[in-house]
């Protein structure tokens, strides 16, 4: 059987390099690629699942239309393609280019997702977002304390002696870091981890700490107190490349163990452990996760957390450092997340970008000069997966014409008007970087589209062909369908490095040129002061916060009079092994594992509510509700309750009915973690 | 001598199911099917248990179970690998080989009438290739080595203990970190639910057995208590519940149309001995009612031949796990064959013998199993005793006029009632059920 490389490209930290055996024109099996160190062993079962996912039966194979009675039927491309320009010519002219949305999220990568934006300029104009769902409080706060995003390569986690999983839970969304995990405490290292629920990962913890959602920053400023106070600090190397020292340690004075024993819930010894496992045991890695950025105060907690590792010296060497997000394989961005994802600081009149992605429902409904009237929907399922499905949901039905592209029919898709659909990773050549591992890798074209699928290259090609733009115009920015006109769009961005080529990159994953194994080995800090900055002047012009990393309660908080009493919860919504965010669900090979939609509650909160195992239950607040099975669970911590994030309402419901549209303190991330409710049994 | 085998680190697996995604793939399985199960040891996370995960498929013992249980002979050994192959073309679909296997690898396939089971990837192994289950498994926690016997060791908790000599080395938990010290744990919940493994017996699934031997059970009893000089039966009524009973079990098969293989492994499956042993029965028994009815030497001999019968159908039940108490029980097929030729003989000795003893089994079982009794268990305990047993004393004690037709209906109604609790109760060793029983034992321990 024919072999051939290709990688995955779906929003998650492995993007695994793949082997993929082609038979009769069908993908018949999906390896590991064993040249990427970082995934040598095994892709994961969603990986394995694209056996069923590029045939399945549910599969989008032609353009749908809405009819008249509301279900969807096949039109032809010609059809479908008239009724777009029609639209649009018609929207332009009345309301101006700016009346469309173009959304576009993280469901596939590859540098052919900008020639999206180069179509809608080349239209006009439209309306985009700012801001992410996933990360950017975590970058920005990076950003500020080390100047970049970036960290060692995966494999030198195996070098730490003390490893702390901050709110991640790699054994379920990162498996492959596992093994290094793994090797860590097999040569004598300890695992912590840092998590309100007991999870999958803390299973070979020496040390499970669960504190209250939202108060990581107090309790790792309360680690730093101990450090500060006992000494355990390095002071050669605070003193070379820290900037805020001695301002820092005179805020973390208050932040004695005991009061943030109160805070966080975590008792003062665990603290005082940690502080002192941090310090005799070094290198120390801290490798947080993103749910925990997704707090009204979760800029401030990644910088506390940050100064863990600057105060001990654990920065710049073999098994020492922050794995948080890893762009060193991004060097196709002329500018780098986060600033990439904030808006533009001059407008320049053609793309408004003035919706905020954490408010998406919101922000669309108070559009004015020009209101929307059109989205069009790629690589993204908003519905359930961006904050406050109810208003996301009015937003898009306020509309006069939304047009989704898909695979599936996602709870977005069955709000269209018109389904495009898409292509899958095997259909079309791209090119992809990852933000664990350094390696840039080819995507390779393995099997012709089925059905009437084209890619959204083409699909863009054809319109601007049908609004009259010139070929000249096209040239360099939407490529045509041909495989050779996309490889060539293709090597024209790798032109600049020397010896990328396609050819290479066919061979197997290649590490990015100027790749550092060890992150900023060369003690090369690129911020304001060229330090590492628990000072940071720019966090306060910026982001109005305080320029030291402090601690406040986040917004939706049980302590706090608001919302206290009414939702006594904190509802937690984790990612699961089984899919990425929505993706793969609906896949029977996921299904056959027989997970099912139920929110984990610990006996001591369901017992008042008189919820037993298996009842029906709703999951509910001011702003929505879900009903799911309860599962009565002695892991998770008391007072949380959590669903797994990415059901389809059509399983039983979002996590994001009941969360907020609100941003996070820096980044314009999304708060959707704030997220305070109650359980009772349904009716 | 080495053989090959699997090597799973509880360690390092974390659950994530990709092994068993690759069995289907590799294998060409329906995409909800595969041969390779994950369970779970702990999943609710009682505090101060670790929480760990058994990836299993077949183990290829040494001493195959399966394969000694099989009565059509479909299975057979892969001499160079060693593997445990299932011959898809003989199976009958009865399913006695996943009755026999503790590790739950013989799958019943509906649509096809016929078991399937983990083939060990036997062409990859030929070709130096590991089986798709260890070869894709992201963190390394699944291997297949060529191992010397004495390593193969698998005595951790949730993995069935048996002779068999399964194939598997089970890397246990490391000390230090095998479950994780919590700090802020809350207090541990007295509140429990029951964590139940699913029954692979069921009551519905197996009436139309249920029914096979209970209906023989009355027969043999007949038999006997015509040779014994009591009420017999008459050559039609036995002959067409033979057939009915007959009928019966065939259409249990998945594989109605191979049932003649049933008998081809006298030599080791009780399940073909059955199925001889009942066929013998039911030959001599009609020679022997229809021909040579007074013939001693023959009603001598359709009573044993019958009594083989029933022992061979108790013999079929070995691999059965049966509830504190339930051993011997008192619906067995030899113990009801006697106390109904006694009752329809109109022996009080063999009757009242045989029906204390049924009472004193019963009642055994009962009270071990009390704490857990529900409100409609105890009123089906209630008719039984009182239709198989109470009853029918009372009214031989008070004879009554055509009483021993209510007797006998009586009897056969209390019995049935216990037969079909034996079936509800028969439970058989599986992985999950061994977990759920681990952990119980752990945390009283």
């Amino acid at each position: 059987m024919p072999a051939y490389i290709t990688a995955c490209p779906r929003n998650c930290y492995s993007t695994c390099s793949m082997v993929v055996q082609i038979e009769h024109g069908r993908i018949r099996q999906i390896e590991p690629h064993p040249d990427n160190r970082a995934t040598p062993e095994g892709v994961c079962l969603k990986g394995l699942s694209y056996y069923e996912r590029v045939y399945s039966r549910d599969r989008i194979l032609h353009p749908l239309k809405r009819n008249r009675s509301g279900a969807f039927e096949r039109v032809s491309w010609d059809a479908a393609l008239d009724l777009i320009v029609e639209h649009l010519v018609r929207i332009r002219r009345d309301f101006g280019p700016q009346a469309v949305l173009y959304y576009a999220a993280s469901g596939t990568k590859g540098l052919l997702n900008a020639v999206g934006l180069d179509f809608w300029r080349l239209y006009g104009g439209c309306t985009s977002t700012y801001g992410d769902l996933c990360w950017p409080a975590g970058l920005e706060a990076t950003r500020l304390t080390l100047g970049d995003n970036k960290h060692s390569a995966p494999w030198d986690l195996a070098n730490a002696r003390l490893i702390v999983m901050w709110g991640k839970n790699a054994a379920e969304t990162n498996i492959h870091q596992m093994r290094f995990v793994h090797s860590a405490i097999e040569r004598g290292g300890r695992l912590v981890v840092i998590d309100p629920r007991r999870t999958e990962t803390a299973e070979r913890a020496h040390l499970l700490i669960q504190p209250r959602p939202g108060t990581d920053g107090a309790l790792a400023l309360a680690i730093a107190h101990v450090l500060v106070e006992k000494d355990w600090i390095d002071r050669e190397f605070i003193e070379r490349h820290v900037l805020g020292f001695s301002e820092f340690a005179e805020t973390v004075r208050r932040w004695t163990p005991e009061r943030a024993a109160g805070v966080t819930d975590v008792p003062a010894v665990a603290i005082a452990q940690l502080a002192e496992w941090m310090a005799t045991a070094p290198p120390v890695t801290i490798s947080p996760g993103f749910g925990m950025q997704r707090y009204t105060n979760s800029g401030q907690t990644m910088r506390a957390l940050l100064s863990l590792l600057a105060i001990t010296g654990n920065i710049g060497k073999p098994g020492a450092g922050w794995v948080y997000a890893n762009l060193q394989s991004h060097i196709f961005d002329s500018v780098k997340d986060p600033i990439a994802c904030y808006p533009p600081e001059h407008a320049d009149g053609v793309v408004r970008v003035s919706i905020s992605t954490a408010r998406l429902g919101r922000d669309m409904l108070a559009q004015r000069d020009p209101p929307l009237k059109m989205a069009w929907v790629e690589r993204g399922n908003p519905v359930t997966q961006n904050p406050e499905t109810n208003a996301v949901l009015e937003a898009f039905r306020s509309l006069e014409f939304r047009v989704v592209v898909d695979q599936f029919l996602t709870d977005t898709a069955r709000e269209a008007d018109l389904i495009l659909p898409a292509k899958t990773m095997f259909e079309q050549s791209d090119v992809i970087g990852a933000y664990w591992h350094p390696y840039i890798q080819l995507k390779q074209k393995l099997i012709e589209p089925p059905g009437e699928v084209k890619p959204e290259s083409e699909v863009y090609h054809l319109l601007a062909g049908r609004l009259g733009i010139q070929a000249g115009e096209l040239q360099d920015k939407i490529p045509e369908a041909s495989d050779e006109a996309v490889e060539a769009y293709l090597g024209r961005r790798l032109e600049p490095f020397d010896g990328l080529t396609l050819e290479r990159l066919r061979a197997g994953p290649v590490l990015a040129p100027g790749h550092q194994e060890i992150a900023f080995a060369d003690l090369v800090f690129p911020t304001p002061s060229g330090n590492i900055e628990l000072l940071s002047t720019e966090a306060q012009d910026r982001w109005d916060a305080d320029p030291l990393p402090v601690y406040f309660e986040s917004a939706e908080s049980v302590v706090q009079d608001a919302g206290a009493g009414k939702y006594p919860l904190y509802f937690m919504t984790p990612n699961t092994k089984n899919r990425i965010h929505s993706q793969f669900n609906n896949l029977d090979m996921i299904r056959q594992l027989g997970d099912t939609p139920f929110v984990a509650i610990h006996p001591l909160d369901a017992n008042p509510r008189h919820i037993c195992e298996g009842a029906l239950v709703e999951v509910y607040n001011g702003r929505g509700h879900l009903r799911v099975e309860a599962r009565l669970d002695q892991g998770i911590k008391p007072g949380c309750v959590a669903v797994t994030n990415g059901w389809w309402i059509t399983d039983g419901g979002t996590v994001n009915y009941c969360s907020l549209g609100r941003e996070t303190d820096m980044g314009y991330g999304a708060a959707f973690h704030d997220n305070l409710v109650d359980v009772r049994l349904a009716t | 001598m080495t053989r090959y085998g699997f090597v799973f680190d509880q360690n390092t697996c974390t659950g994530c199911q990709a092994c068993r995604l690759a069995c289907t793939i590799e294998n060409d399985l329906p995409f909800m099917q595969s041969w390779r199960q994950v369970s779970t040891f702990n999943p609710r996370h009682r505090p101060g248990l670790p929480l760990f995960h058994l990836s299993l498929a077949c183990n290829h013992c040494a001493d195959a179970a399966c394969m000694s249980a099989c009565p059509a002979l479909a299975y057979e050994r892969d001499s160079e690998t060693g593997t445990v192959l299932l011959d898809e073309a003989k199976c009958i679909g009865c399913r006695y080989c996943a009755w026999a296997c503790p590790f739950d690898a013989p799958l019943f396939d509906r649509a096809r009438g016929i078991v399937t089971k983990c083939t060990f990837c036997v062409d990859r192994l030929k070709r130096g290739a590991e089986p798709a289950c260890a070869a894709y498994c992201p963190t390394g926690a699944l291997r297949v080595r060529r191992l010397p016997e004495e390593e193969f060791a698998n005595d951790g908790p949730g993995f069935p203990q048996t002779d068999l000599r399964p194939a598997i080395r089970i890397v246990p938990l490391a000390q230090g970190t095998n479950a994780p010290s919590m700090a802020s744990a809350a207090p541990v919940s007295h509140s429990r639910w029951t964590e139940r493994a699913p029954s692979k017996i069921t009551l519905r699934s197996e009436w139309s057995l249920v029914a096979f031997s209970f209906l023989i059970t009355v027969l043999v009893a007949a038999v006997i208590s015509a040779s014994a000089g009591g009420l017999g039966v008459g050559v039609p009524v036995f002959v067409g519940t033979a057939i009915v009973a007959l009928a019966l079990a065939t259409a249990h098969l998945g594989r109605a149309d191979r049932a003649w293989r049933a008998v081809l492994n006298v030599k080791n499956s009780w399940l073909s001995r059955e199925v001889v042993a009942v066929s013998l029965f039911v030959a001599i028994g009609t020679v022997y009612l229809q021909w040579l009815r007074g013939n001693a030497v023959m009603g001598l001999l359709a009573s044993l031949a019958g009594f083989a019968a029933l022992v061979s159908i108790d013999r079929v039940y070995r691999y059965g796990l049966l509830p504190k108490g339930g051993v011997p029980h008192s619906a067995g097929a030899t113990l009801t064959g006697l106390f109904l030729a006694g009752v329809l003989a109109v022996n009080p000795v063999v009757a009242g013998a045989v029906g204390v003893t049924k009472f004193v089994l019963y009642m055994r079982r009962k009270a071990a199993s009390a704490e857990h009794a529900s409100p409609s268990r105890v009123l089906v305990s209630g008719l039984r005793l009182g239709l198989g047993l109470v009853a029918p004393a009372l009214l031989w004690v008070f004879p009554s006029a055509g009483g021993h037709w209510v007797v006998i209906a009586s009897v056969l109604l209390g019995e049935l009632i216990d037969r079909c609790e034996f079936y509800d109760e028969l439970e058989i060793v599986t992985p999950a059920r061994q977990m759920l029983q681990d952990l119980e034992r752990q945390e009283v321990g």
